[in-house]
């Protein structure tokens, strides 16, 4: 097997020895070293396979032994390579096509993000812009780590980055993290105060002490459970002592609700007229292929872009864009009071399901809908009931000095 | 004519003589050829002279000790270099 293929490879012929004495030419050609196999003898002389290289040797022998060599066929890569002497320009431009792939291939092509959905795309490739990463940069010049570092502090809802480059792609993806939770420090002292006015519902105090009970009403800002334990014997004050404040409140506050629709409004129709536009962008070059003339006032201009990528991974900076243009008209029209307080109730059902969906729950809704001439208005009140309490830390050296001096007065009023 | 070849068979004794000794192999000593044979089909020659003759019934072939005859049908010569030749095909007489 392996011999065959190191005979194509030399490349060897085919040729048909007649005359007065072959037999002497095939000894005379074994003598030399000149290989030759596959002899078979034919009505006048004989067929045999000569390696290509011999087959140059032996024209002193074919005048020795007076002999007529014809050459029937002629197999091998060598004998390839001369059809393409012809050909020159053929086997050229094929170099020159496999420089080129594998030069861009040492581009990155395209910036995949994945994973994200408080950010877009464009927003964070914008980001990457300006770290000095986009799209036809050098390979070697993405630093993937550092990339990392700066996108999660840059960003503060993202919790995990990783940088991938395969092909010429430079994948990147994203776990973001809402609300990151505090860790708070159970030692320091603080207090909770009231981030809106209301009335409490209920409290149940697990630290501190509180200065509240149900039904009290409370504006913003006042204290509900504070941190400072005072130790009392018979309504003196003994000792004061320090704490960090928890405690579960739940409030009873207004949400205002104001909504509005007009009865008159635009819309927008589309006729059906559409001009399709395609074109191909190589690199940074747009070339239009057709360029409709576009005579509507009013329209929308939708672009499909597709990229060429070779085995999943490999971009091209090759792109086909498809534009559509498709007209609108701007007609007015006139909602029915029927069709607004719809719209309206709908409104109004959406907001109070997203006021539940954050765990508040609805007391009392106290909205009234009134229709005049030219709009229907929804105006009212929404009781809530929810869950509230801001803690604020404060300095244990200030109160207690605040304290001192109540003591000192203590002390100098007893006898 | 005739002492020269009474001496060339006592320089044959000889050296005969000393392969044996020596346990040299014959074809080395004494320029045998030595023919495989595998069935009727193939037979391979080693430490050939030249080809006399050759048709796709009958072939001889010449060694340094005197000449092989083939007698057969498709005769095809497989290969042949300096010292070897290889022949395949229906063979059905040899002769020395």
């Amino acid at each position: 097997m392996l011999l065959e293929i190191w005979k194509y490879l030399r490349g060897y012929v085919i040729i048909n020895v007649s005359g007065f004495s072959p037999e002497r030419f095939i000894n005379l050609c074994a003598n030399r070293g000149i290989y030759i196999w596959n002899v078979k003898s034919v009505n006048n002389g004989f067929n045999l396979y000569i390696s290509a290289k011999g087959f140059k040797l032996i024209r002193p022998l074919v005048k020795k032994t007076g002999c007529k060599v014809r050459i029937t066929k002629k197999i091998g890569l060598p004998f390839r390579f001369l059809i393409f002497r012809k050909r020159k320009i053929f086997l050229f431009g094929m170099i020159i096509c496999m420089a080129i792939v594998f030069l861009l291939s040492l581009f990155i092509w395209k910036i995949d993000i994945e994973g994200n959905s408080m950010y877009t795309d464009e927003h964070l490739i914008k980001f990457l812009n300006t770290q000095s990463h986009f799209v036809g940069m050098w390979k070697k010049d993405v630093k993937c780590s550092e990339l990392e570092k700066i996108l999660l502090k840059n960003y503060g809802n993202i919790n995990w980055v990783t940088c991938e480059m395969t092909g010429t792609k430079l994948l990147i993806q994203i776990e973001e993290g809402r609300n990151n939770i505090k860790i708070e420090d159970l030692s320091k002292s603080c207090d909770i105060l009231s981030n809106k006015k209301g009335v409490i519902v209920s409290i149940v105090t697990r630290t501190g002490s509180p200065k509240v009970v149900k039904g009290d009403v409370v504006e913003e800002g006042d204290v509900l459970v504070s941190g400072t334990l005072e130790i009392k014997e018979l309504e003196e004050i003994k000792a004061i002592e320090f704490t960090h404040s928890d405690a579960d409140i739940y409030m009873k506050t207004i949400y205002p609700y104001h909504d509005e629709v007009n009865l008159k409004y635009v819309n927008k129709i589309y006729t059906n007229n559409k001009k399709k536009d395609k074109a191909l962008k190589i690199l940074n070059f747009k070339l239009n292929l057709l360029k409709p003339r576009i005579k509507y006032s009013n329209y929308d201009k939708i672009t499909t872009c597709d990229e060429i990528c070779l085995f999943d991974n490999f971009y091209l900076p090759i792109s086909t864009h498809k534009t559509s243009y498709e007209e609108y008209k701007l007609i007015e029209e006139t909602y029915t009071n029927e069709q607004a307080t719809n719209i309206i109730n709908e409104n109004m059902t959406r907001y109070l399901k997203e006021l539940e969906d954050s765990k508040k729950q609805i007391v009392n809704n106290e909205i009234e809908i009134i229709e005049s001439t030219d709009k229907i208005v929804a105006d009212g009140i929404i009781v809530v009931i929810e869950k509230i309490g801001e803690k604020k830390y404060f300095d244990e050296n200030e109160r207690r000095q605040g304290y001192e001096e109540y003591f000192r007065e203590d002390d100098s009023n007893t006898p | 004519m005739t002492i020269s070849k009474k001496k060339k068979e006592k320089n044959n004794d000889k050296k005969f003589h000393i392969a044996e000794i020596l346990e040299v192999p014959r074809d080395v000593a004494l320029g045998d050829s030595i023919i495989t044979l595998t069935g009727k089909r193939e037979m391979l020659i080693e430490n050939y002279k030249g080809i006399v003759e050759y048709d796709e019934q009958f072939l001889k072939v010449k060694t340094k000790n005197g000449l092989i005859e083939l007698e057969g049908n498709h005769f095809l010569i497989t290969y042949l270099t300096d010292e070897e030749i290889k022949i395949t095909g229906q063979i059905k007489k040899i002769k020395y």
